[in-house]
């Protein structure tokens, strides 16, 4: 009797394991293609040591430059930012990384706040999926989960990616235990140049009140910032685009909010010659998104913000920061040399 | 709350433990609690209706119950004085008042459910005559129809006519029928089962019994394996193969035939073997509801072996008692006199057959092409009961043809075919198209196409093939090793044996399992009868 | 005996009754798709024809998203833009939208054209599914389609055609 036990109990061992093993191979290890799925789950490997703090979708992780800079600052910095990172996952993030590191500055990117509703099922997996169990990332997931969705493949991601078994690569197996690390600070370089504006007018809306469950996240992200004793900053990346048009009637309401809980705002748009964005050369997809060349010239201009109206000081006088600095640059180079891209 | 979501496996396994953790007194208690929480995640509006079916079944039964025991009662006191004639009349006078409350009771649950479930096609075919006319439309109401009603009611009426009959008595205790209606494992889909052979097992008190438990559990994995994993990979194909008919004709059709035929099996009996599984691990045994229906040589074998309950309730509730009715009786005596004996004899027999038949077919759905696939299931039997002579002559003169293996595999593969071919009905939806598509089985040759890539054109890619064929070898491995008795209670009594066939079950439908994002969540398809 | 039957018969009625105020149906009208030139423009259509017919468009983009895959695309005419989703690599008509009156031939099928005031879009359509001051919006359920007409000081600024499925 007692050795039967001692078997079922091995036994469903075994298969705990199988199956914690089958859910390891059928996640989309997000390495050569679709690589913004990998950003969130980078930041654990960082030293939690960071001045600024960036929150919000593509347009901070590809329109800010961490390396940058340090480089031209010395200004410490990491971007917690993923695809179409709506404003609740942005608050969420925040919350979870501040229980890592208290940093001086956090930047939010308000373009997400256009979505009141949970979005796509992809993005969000993709955001949520990379971070660490904990009560924050329960909360986001409630928070984030569109109908089709189920909280237990959160929990168990194999309950969504088990048809992934048709699908099975080389790069299934090789980052089957370990993931490389595909971003700068979380910074996503895109080095193709591929410029030109497409003369589609944007589709006006009916209503522009952003969203009161969006601003509801602002509002909180806000209080936990200033419990905490950080600054709270507004930015509006450049873009040239149609489809995701930063409207007038959004940028005034949140104009207004800053105002009223005396934030900074900066809106980037208006300001693309002056920072010397060059349509034709500095995005990488025809006006949407800044490639690495855009995103420097906004990261020394945004810097420049940093140090002059929020009062940050160069840490490069500390030698042993300055040698991971140094590391994080030689690889930042060599990338944007090599040219290489997805 | 679907059978295969994990919602309603923590309901279950709550459930389980609940029941053999309070006192057996309450047991029963526990289910009926648990019926109606689960009917309630259903929808809370639904609960209005299964109470009403609930009252108006204790009601009527206990209303005959009460007029059963008076009959008793005065027949016992009067025992010396009355004439066995006198006796006799008695009866009869006191049964055809009791036929008048059945009546009512019937007419308020069957009306509920044909209110509920054939208005709209009724108003349709009103107004469909009314164009004809050019006479205007009437409005068509959009009802709701609550969650198995079509199981519960036919469950509740069937327990009506048993009482009328004096087969079994009559509940007294009105939450234990409310238990006998409601009890949540079958209310879904089925089985239909019978007053007399589970109210007492329903209410009794059972014991935590280690063998019937294990046996149990290995049938509700065994069901969400074929429900997951072959039904539901099986249904991709038979949704595009039914949504894009222009393009799918000719073998096609032929593909669909199987593979619905792979995802009905799947679905029903995987339901159905979830539901006697949960409760045979709360030591209920209910009536089986299949038995390899697929291996059957005849079409009346295969309804003796396919969906039993409902076959055994149509023919005692429906069948029976139409062909030994009075109005039979004299159509008989005309149509003897009239028609001939040969036929005379036939034609009530053949009355009855064809209206249990056109209700089936209605049972399954408010539309014509369930009364159609109903009416050539009948005309299939009936068929071959007239070609019956023939047939024996046949096996007469090449006896050793009919005893080979072949043969039998000849007549299943008929049987199986035949069957299918009906039954795409259920998938085409629409009459005229689905013989229009038959007849390009005919017509349409395109095998060629088919083989040469076509096989993999309606949503079905190779693994998804490789998937729903090795599930259905395994289903088959499965069966005729269980011919004797069942796999699983040859497991059940080895238990390590057990545990690692459920472990490797469990890895099997969580990979590849037909479920997710991806896949469109599926409801089993006999919820909507 | 005879009240009883008629007693729960009207229970019978009650309940049925219930059942269909449980689901109304929702308020809804029909709509014509989107017609220029000739040429029908329905939602969920396959593309590649419509706009072969349609001829070469003013502008076109294929825009990316977030994710960077771009397969969404966006044909803009004279005074309507057309917008296309990609579906196992094909393309499906994903909106319309009239957004000037430049082509006075540019109308909805029921006749309505940016400018038009509030007033006229209801007589031409019916009545719609909702109206506030911001917009009408008409729903066909059947299709699964949405025509709303964008307004601003009692006028129509715009017309979008949009999936709602």
């Amino acid at each position: 009797m007692k050795k039967k036990i001692v078997f079922c109990i091995c036994l469903l061992l075994v298969t705990t394991l199988l199956l914690a093993f089958l859910q390891a191979l059928t996640m989309p290890k997000y390495m050569s293609s679709a690589k913004e799925g990998a950003l969130i789950a980078e930041y654990y490997r960082e030293t939690p040591d960071h001045d600024v703090l960036f929150v919000g979708d593509c347009e901070v992780y590809e329109g800010i430059t961490p390396p940058t800079l340090w480089e031209e600052y010395g200004i410490t910095s990491y971007i917690r930012g993923s695809a179409q990172q709506l404003t609740w996952q942005s608050y969420y993030l925040l919350e979870e990384t501040l229980k890592y590191e208290t940093p001086k500055v956090v930047v939010f990117n308000v373009l997400a706040l256009k979505y009141g509703e949970p979005q796509d099922e992809a993005y969000n997996r993709m955001t949520l999926d990379g971070m660490k169990l904990s009560a924050t990332k329960l909360r986001a997931i409630k928070a984030s989960m569109t109908e089709e969705e189920s909280f237990a493949s959160y929990l168990f991601p194999l309950l969504r990616f088990h048809s992934r078994w048709k699908e099975l690569g080389q790069e299934d197996l090789t980052y089957l235990f370990h993931r490389d690390t595909v971003s700068h600070n979380g910074y996503l370089m895109q080095t193709e140049v591929r410029g030109g504006k497409a003369e589609i007018l944007p589709s006006p809306l009916a209503d522009y009140t952003l969203p009161a469950a969006s601003m509801e996240y602002l509002d909180k992200m806000r209080e936990l910032c200033a419990e905490k004793g950080i600054a709270f900053v507004l930015m509006k990346a450049p873009t040239n685009d149609w489809k995701y048009h930063w409207f007038d009637e959004w940028d005034a309401q949140i104009v207004a909010y800053a105002a009223e809980h005396g934030l900074r705002y900066y809106n980037f748009i208006p300001l693309a010659d002056e920072i010397g964005i060059d349509w034709s050369t500095d995005t990488y997809d025809a006006g949407v998104h800044l490639n690495v060349f855009g995103a420097e010239k906004l990261t020394s201009y945004l810097g420049e913000i940093l140090v002059e109206e929020c009062g940050l000081e160069s840490r490069k006088t500390d030698a042993a920061l300055s040698e991971i600095w140094q590391k994080k640059l030689d690889a930042y180079y060599a990338e944007r040399n090599e040219g290489k891209d997805y | 709350m679907q059978f295969t979501s994990l919602s309603f496996l923590l309901f279950a396994a709550l459930t389980v433990l609940v029941y053999y953790t309070v006192g057996k007194r309450v047991q029963w208690w526990i289910l009926l609690g648990a019926s109606y929480v689960f009917y309630f995640f259903a929808g809370a509006e639904y609960l209005v209706f299964i109470l009403y079916t609930t009252v108006v079944t204790y009601v009527t039964a206990r209303l005959m119950q009460s007029r059963v025991d008076a009959e008793d009662a005065f027949v016992a006191a009067n025992r010396d004085t009355m004439e066995k004639s006198e006796r006799k009349a008695y009866r009869a006078a006191q049964k055809k008042k009791r036929l008048g409350i059945l009546s009512v009771g019937l007419l308020l649950g069957f009306g509920l459910l044909a209110v509920l479930k054939y208005t709209a096609f009724v108003l349709a075919g009103v107004n469909s005559l009314l164009g004809f006319f050019d006479a205007g439309r009437l409005s068509i109401p959009t009802l709701l129809l609550p969650l198995g009603i079509s199981f519960y009611t036919f469950q509740s009426m069937g327990y009506l006519v048993d009482v009328y009959r004096k087969s079994v008595r009559a509940e007294q205790n009105f939450f234990k029928l409310a238990l006998f209606v409601s009890y949540f494992p079958q209310l879904i889909q089925g089985p239909i089962s019978r007053f007399g052979s589970l109210s007492e097992q329903l209410t009794a008190r059972h014991g935590f019994d280690g063998l019937s438990f294990r046996a149990g559990l290995c049938r509700v994995a065994w069901g969400f394996f074929k429900k997951m994993v072959v039904a539901d990979t099986a249904m991709i194909a038979v949704k595009e193969l039914t949504a894009r008919t222009d393009e799918f004709t000719g073998v096609y059709v032929l593909a669909l035939i199987l593979l619905y035929s792979a995802q009905i099996y799947g679905d029903f009996t995987g339901g159905i073997d979830i539901t006697i599984g949960l409760s045979e691990m709360l030591g209920i045994r209910l009536a089986e509801n299949f038995d390899r229906p697929f291996s059957s040589k005849s079409t009346k074998e295969y309804w003796r072996r396919w969906h039993m309950t409902m076959g055994t309730w149509f023919t005692d509730y429906v069948f029976y008692p139409l062909s030994v009715s009075n109005s039979m009786q004299k159509l008989s005596k005309w149509s003897r006199k009239h028609l001939g004996e040969k036929i005379g004899k036939r034609l009530p027999v053949y009355f009855a057959t064809i209206a249990t038949w056109f209700l089936t077919g209605l049972w399954h759905g408010a539309g014509w092409n369930f009364i159609v696939w109903g009416l050539l299931n009948c005309l299939v039997i009936l068929v071959s009961q007239e070609l019956q002579p023939l047939y024996t002559r046949f096996h007469q003169k090449f006896p050793r043809l009919v005893a080979s293996r072949g043969w039998s595999a000849w007549q299943m593969t008929r049987t199986f075919l035949l069957m299918g071919l009906i039954r795409s009905l259920d998938c085409y939806r629409d009459v005229p198209k689905t013989f229009r598509l038959w007849g390009t089985m005919l017509t349409t040759f395109n095998w060629g196409s088919f083989f040469g890539g076509g096989w993999l054109s309606f949503g079905f890619d190779v693994w998804d093939w490789a998937v729903l064929l090795c599930g259905v070898a395994v289903i088959c491995i499965a069966d005729r090793c269980g011919r004797d008795e069942p796999v699983r209670q040859k497991l059940a009594r080895r238990p390590v044996l057990m545990c690692a066939a459920l472990c490797a079950l469990v890895i099997v439908i969580l990979l590849f399992g037909a479920y997710g994002i991806g896949y469109d969540a599926s409801q089993f398809i006999y919820n909507q009868f | 005996m005879k009240k009883l039957i008629s007693l729960m018969l009207a229970v019978l009625t009650m309940l049925g009754m219930l059942a269909s105020c449980a689901e109304e149906t929702p308020k809804g009208s029909s709509f014509r798709p989107f017609a220029v030139g000739g040429v029908t423009v329905t939602p969920d259509a396959e593309a590649a024809g419509i706009i072969e017919a349609l001829g070469e468009p003013k502008a076109f983009a294929e825009t990316g998203s977030c994710y960077g895959d771009g397969k969404d695309k966006v044909y803009q005419y004279v005074s309507y833009k057309i917008m296309t989703y990609s579906k196992a690599g094909k393309d499906y008509i994903l909106s319309v939208e009239i957004y000037d009156d430049a082509d006075d031939t540019v109308a909805t099928p029921e006749g309505v054209r940016v400018g038009d005031h509030a007033e006229t879009v209801i007589a031409r359509h019916g009545t719609p599914s909702s109206k506030t001051d911001l917009q009408i919006v008409y729903l066909d359920a059947e299709s699964g389609t949405k025509l709303q007409f964008l307004l601003r000081d009692g006028k129509v600024t715009n017309i979008q055609y949009l999936k709602t499925k």
